[in-house]
């Protein structure tokens, strides 16, 4: 059988991997320009109060410091970084350097020297007196009445509802209605390179940054709001990522550091350690979620009703997005014509949340699947058949007028799962009696493909085919590691009938690349940025076409593209090679095959991921042991089998860490705990299983060459899998994430 | 201080001060960038180096207890131009994502392979115990540790 | 800049002549996976580091006629390793091999783990276990022996003066009828702090199938290792069978209760001990009561 692709699905290897096995690749972190200067900040560890004094003299009378700077010294501009593009405004609530201090984590001075030892002493001389202020530690707190405010008159951020049908009613009336109360915790991107960001301003003035970042133009406005400059006097270069997972979604240090540029007018790399990435840079939003339920004998989901109660730290950020992103999620997997979901956003004196890989669907998802599962214990059910009477289908309508859900094959990932598993035997097996007992439990998650219906979703892309037979796609992507340069190179070198290695895919340099809306952000970059580019690739290639057939005077119907060659079908003999044509149109033409296009995102169809997984339970110390995940992922199509393996093993491993062990933990009085990797686990290769993987490619019609997303999907449905199996395991009802050996022997004890 | 040592196969003088790490001194004075910091406190191993033949986190050892050892670091593991066998097995298994791990995660392979060419999944587990990933998972880079103990 | 000298003697007599200038800001180091992170994280500045890493002579692990020498440059690693205290003592063997995580115990030392003196140091419950002693030097040029249970005050404090440095670590060679084990429990299986730990010695003959002269260390529920007393007496003149093991669990259970009253950890640790207590025992009787995977 011939196959369907000749670079689509194939595992090609990433464009940078022996640049990185080599260790030669420069991270932000190893830039040495000349004459830099090193920054760090001193961050807060009072969690709530102002600011009395700070005195700086003893750490700037240090040989080699450059320059101390407290919130005297910068601009008063209020910013939230969560803004990504002119157009749409959030609070804004974030300064450079704050006089009030709302976390422990806060950004309190930046000590800037002629090297790192004598940033770290300097650092050390400054001293700060607080007027210590009450500290909100919790939603419950933040809610109370007549309590402290951390920024105006509330400390409610956001609320807003989202329905279909009338659901209060149905749940009023019905025989049946499970409630779950779910709460989750704040989690550590734990990206290995922390944040970082080297800034430089040129004699003209203008200020250029390198970052690991995720959207370059974000970056841009942020920085000229902060800074009150005009957006092109900046220009932002993404550098080699080390690991982002939306952690360096929102510009921080960006804004900063390039402030600092313009101070010192040396080049300055602003540097973190792990403890600041933990404290003063983002998490995911720790939430507490009520789910109830009302069904019928048969299992039908007859109304739901949602209340999510979301803990957005310190600053706004993207305090409305989260809530509205878990909303949209609710309505999207299951058929449910009576729904309502209700979120708020709390401010509490904790580390700031931003986007987390899933964007609230580790969230939503831990709590509604969760009860899913406690309907069918309620009901005598299998809960993957109870599930499969109420999923969504193919082509369904969201209830709530968003974009449709386009080829929607939760179904088949159940059905294929459940196969595969051995599922109705596993859970069919009788509990052992002793020390271990094993568990079975699955979990589901839907996820989305961009902004499509939310907000503006386009891509600009440029492709020029040069005479030294390259072709060269210039856009601002930004490669986090996940092989987003080469599925660009596949999708075009599929539509160019070119091999990938001869496609050049430049990233994100907002000096050079083409405008993007939104970067990487919402899992659009296959879907969105793959769809420009082929588009982009199936525009130069007609070019290509039609410029040849004047060079070898014939019928574009004649001209022929193969394996980076073209010709003309009558003359076999004279093949030239895409480099050769472009001389010859050059020479002979004084033309160029160079095309820009604007790709706006057609739709915005779901994505779905079924997780089957299997534990140990060791009930004497109640440690949880994952035996087995096995993911059955809808993608439409694989672009490379490769990286969407990576992802949703990886993405596997952060969702098994919010089931079992991560957690920024906070004490009453606003503590950070977990202020490193020797407190905050994140799995380690002992504790973490293989991750088998099952891919439904039923193609997406509007995705490239069928192609959906699965970056952050593959983050959500692993966590509430593990916790089903657990609660499997020993017929308990943990709702309270991470199930940590304490609350496992705890829920344990309970029951009695 | 002086300090005198070989590092990937060559003799070495650099000058470090008393309190100065070995992760410092690699990549400030020797310009070795491959060896990375991600933790400070020798949780996350991505400042992994072989000393003496022991995979061993340069964050947690002063520059100048360095003195008189033999250093290998990832710029050390291709020899005249050809990549190790680890170093292809990862490229070629899609061990490698971000990459920020991955000088420290060859760096425990091969001192595990050095002192046991033969381990079993297990082992390279608990050799790789002392190195985080946040993308990956593990399973790639463990099977092109396997892939490469079979070629 | 910085204001640390280091000091690196590379034998016992110059390591002598460096602790003869020894004042209270002179600290010892040897893998240094301690104290270079306490330097990174600026909680230290001043004083005189010696560092014993570059004494070959006190890497080493030696049997004598009655004792089992360790010096006290070993790795963790290499005591892991060991051959002659797999044979003779076991449960240190096993908690070497536990200790933090394949770079740091091809680093660290056991001196450094007794001399840190953490609540939850590994070694120290087996070590204690058997009554080790620990040889130390003085800047005077003495060396004298003191116990273990001397040395270590707890809470990350030592009793060794400023001019003292652990070269060895002493223990018995137990006769042929004496077992051992050690176990602890963290937050995860690998890499983690023990949030308990407990070694376990005893004597025991398959023949007579009794047990006697159980010694038994527990960690990490108070300033330092102690001795229980409860627990012994749970496991003398007793033959291992499964109520045994019951019995054993309850009595560590209880320990924990006397240990910890009141601490919101007791909860937690008086159910969980019983893991360590499964996990000690069948180590120590796997080959004599089955059961042990269940």
């Amino acid at each position: 059988m011939k196959e369907k692709f000749k670079y689509i699905g194939k595992s090609i290897r990433k464009h940078d991997v022996k640049e990185k096995v080599t260790g030669k690749i420069k991270y932000a972190g190893d830039m040495k320009l000349g004459g830099m200067l090193y920054a760090k900040m001193l961050l807060s560890d009072a969690a709530h109060a102002n600011i009395i004094n700070i005195d700086t003299s003893k750490a700037e009378a240090l040989k080699g410091v450059v320059k101390v700077f407290t919130h005297r010294d910068v601009p008063k501009n209020y910013y939230n970084s969560h803004k990504w593009y002119k157009g749409v405004d959030f609070p804004r609530d974030e300064l450079i350097l704050t006089e009030k201090v709302r976390h422990v984590g806060d950004r309190v001075a930046i000590v800037v020297a002629k090297d790192m030892e004598t940033v770290e002493r300097a650092l050390s001389l400054i001293k700060v007196e607080y007027e210590r202020l009450p500290v909100i530690t919790s939603i419950e707190d933040a809610m109370k009445e007549g309590t402290t405010y951390i920024h105006g008159l509330s400390n409610k951020a956001f609320e807003k509802t989202i329905k279909c049908g009338d659901s209060s009613q149905i749940l009023k009336e019905a025989e049946m209605v499970f409630e779950d109360v779910i709460t989750t915790p704040k989690q550590h991107h734990a990206a290995m390179e922390t944040h970082i960001c080297v800034a430089e301003q040129d004699s003209f003035g203008n200020i250029t940054v390198w970052s690991p970042c995720q959207v370059v133009f974000q970056v841009q406005l942020i920085i000229a709001e902060a800074l009150d400059i005009p957006l092109d006097n900046i220009r932002v270069i993404k550098t080699i990522m080390g690991g982002s997972f939306g952690g360096k979604g929102q510009p921080i240090l960006e804004p900063i550091c390039a402030f600092l540029a313009m101070e010192t007018g040396k080049p300055v790399q602003l540097i973190t350690d792990r403890t600041q990435s933990i404290i003063g840079m983002r998490s995911r939003n720790a939430s507490k979620i009520c789910v109830k339920t009302a069904v019928d004998h048969e299992g039908k989901i007859l109304a739901r009703n949602i209340d999510a109660d979301i803990d957005i730290g310190a600053y706004y950020t993207n305090g409305s997005a989260v809530p509205m992103a878990m909303g949209k999620k609710s309505f999207r997997m299951y058929k449910i014509k009576d729904q309502t979901f209700n979120g708020r956003s709390y401010f509490t004196n904790t580390v700031v949340g931003g986007a987390c890989r899933g964007y609230g669907s580790p969230q939503i998802h831990a709590a509604t699947e969760i009860n899913i599962d406690n309907i069918a214990r309620g009901l005598h059910m299998d809960p993957a058949e109870l599930r499969l009477k109420n999923f969504v289908k193919p082509y369904d309508k969201d209830p709530t007028g968003g974009p449709d859900l386009g080829n929607a094959r939760v179904i088949d990932c159940v059905e294929r799962g459940m196969k595969v598993f051995k599922w109705k035997k596993k859970r069919s097996k009788a509990k052992a009696k002793g020390r271990f007992v094993r568990g079975f439990g699955m979990a589901c998650a839907v996820h989305g493909n961009g902004y499509h219906g939310a907000y503006p979703d386009f891509i600009t892309m440029t492709m020029r085919i040069t005479n030294d037979n390259a072709v060269v796609l210039k856009s601002a992507i930004h490669d986090q590691g996940c092989g987003t340069v080469t599925t660009m190179k596949q999708i075009v070198g599929e539509v160019l009938d070119i091999h990938p290695d001869k496609v050049i895919v430049p990233q994100a340099d907002t000096a050079f690349s083409p405008y993007d809306s939104a970067g990487t952000q919402a899992s659009r970059v296959t879907f969105v940025c793959g769809g420009g580019a082929k588009k982009t690739a199936e525009l130069a290639r007609e070019e290509l076409i039609a410029k040849s057939s004047v060079i070898l005077d014939c019928k574009e119907d004649n001209i022929t593209i193969k394996d980076g060659f073209i010709w003309n079908v009558e003359d076999e003999e004279n093949k030239f090679t895409f480099g050769e044509m472009v001389v010859k149109i050059q020479n002979e033409l004084e033309e160029d095959i160079e095309v820009t296009h604007t790709y706006k995102s057609p739709a915005n169809p779901g994505v779905y991921a079924v997780n089957f997984v299997e534990v140990e339970v060791d009930r004497f110390t109640g440690l949880v042991k994952v035996i087995d995940v096995l993911a059955v992922h809808d993608i439409g199509q694989a672009i490379n089998r490769d990286f969407v393996e990576g992802q949703i093993q990886g993405g596997a491993h952060m969702s098994i860490g919010l089931a079992l062990s991560e957690e920024i933990k906070i004490d009453r009085m606003g503590r950070v705990g977990t202020l490193n990797f020797s407190k905050y686990h994140i799995i380690n290769a002992p504790d973490m299983p293989d991750v088998r993987v099952e891919l439904i490619e039923e193609g997406e019609a509007l995705g490239p060459f069928g192609a959906k997303s699965v970056g952050e999907v593959c983050a959500a449905a692993t966590a509430p899998a593990i916790i089903n199996a657990i609660n499997d395991a020993l017929d308990i009802n943990i709702t309270d994430l991470p199930a940590t050996p304490e609350r496992v022997l705890k829920a344990i004890r309970e029951k009695g | 201080m002086k300090l005198e040592f070989i590092v990937n196969d060559k003799h070495e003088i650099i000058d470090v001060y008393p309190g100065e790490r070995l992760l410092d001194a690699l990549r400030n004075k020797l310009g070795l960038t491959s060896v990375k910091e991600g933790c400070g406190e020798g949780e996350c191993g991505a400042c992994t180096i072989i000393m003496d033949g022991a995979a061993v986190t340069s964050c947690t050892i002063l520059a100048m207890q360095a003195k008189g050892k033999e250093i290998i670091t990832t710029e050390g593991l291709e020899k005249s131009g050809e990549l190790d066998i680890l170093q292809e097995s990862f490229m070629k298994n899609g061990a490698i994502q971000c990459g920020y791990c991955t000088p420290g995660m060859l760096m425990s392979s091969k001192a595990l392979l050095i002192k046991n060419p033969n381990p079993t999944k297990e082992e390279i587990k608990r050799a790789i115990e002392g190195n985080l990933c946040r993308c990956t998972g593990y399973t790639k880079i463990i099977n092109a540790v396997l892939d490469a103990i079979e070629r | 800049m910085s204001e640390i000298i280091i000091k690196t003697p590379d034998n016992l007599e110059a390591l002598i002549e460096c602790l003869v200038c020894a004042n209270e800001n002179t600290g010892l180091i040897s893998g240094g996976t301690d104290f270079v992170i306490q330097l990174s994280q600026r909680k230290r500045y001043r004083g005189t580091i010696i560092d014993l890493s570059r004494i070959n002579d006190l890497k080493y692990v030696k049997e004598d006629k009655d004792v089992i020498r360790i010096g006290s440059g070993t790795t963790l690693t290499d005591i892991s390793e060991n051959k002659l205290i797999k044979k003779y003592l076991p449960s240190l063997s096993q908690a070497a091999g536990q200790v933090g995580s394949t770079q740091i115990r091809n680093r660290g030392t056991i001196a450094g783990n007794i001399g840190n003196a953490s609540p939850c140091a590994d070694t120290i419950p087996p070590l204690m276990s058997v009554g080790a002693s620990l040889k130390i030097v003085s800047g005077e040029g003495k060396i004298y022996e003191k116990t273990i249970d001397e040395v270590v005050i707890g809470s990350g404090r030592n009793n060794l003066k400023f001019d003292e440095a652990i070269v060895e670590i002493v223990f018995p060679k137990l006769s042929n009828d004496y077992i051992s084990a050690f176990a602890k429990l963290g937050t995860r299986k690998a890499v983690t702090i023990s949030k308990i730990n407990a070694a376990v010695a005893l004597k025991y003959s398959p023949k007579e199938k009794l047990i006697e002269d159980a010694k038994v260390y527990l960690g990490a529920l108070g300033p330092k290792s102690f001795r229980s007393e409860i627990v012994e007496e749970a496991l003398n003149n007793k033959i291992p069978s499964k109520e045994l093991l019951k019995y054993f669990s309850k009595a560590l259970t209880k320990q924990v209760d006397i240990s910890i009253a009141g601490r919101s950890s007791q909860v937690y640790k008086r159910e969980a001990i019983k893991g360590i207590g499964h996990d000690i025992f069948y180590k120590l009787f796997g080959n004599v009561v089955p059961g042990g995977d269940s």
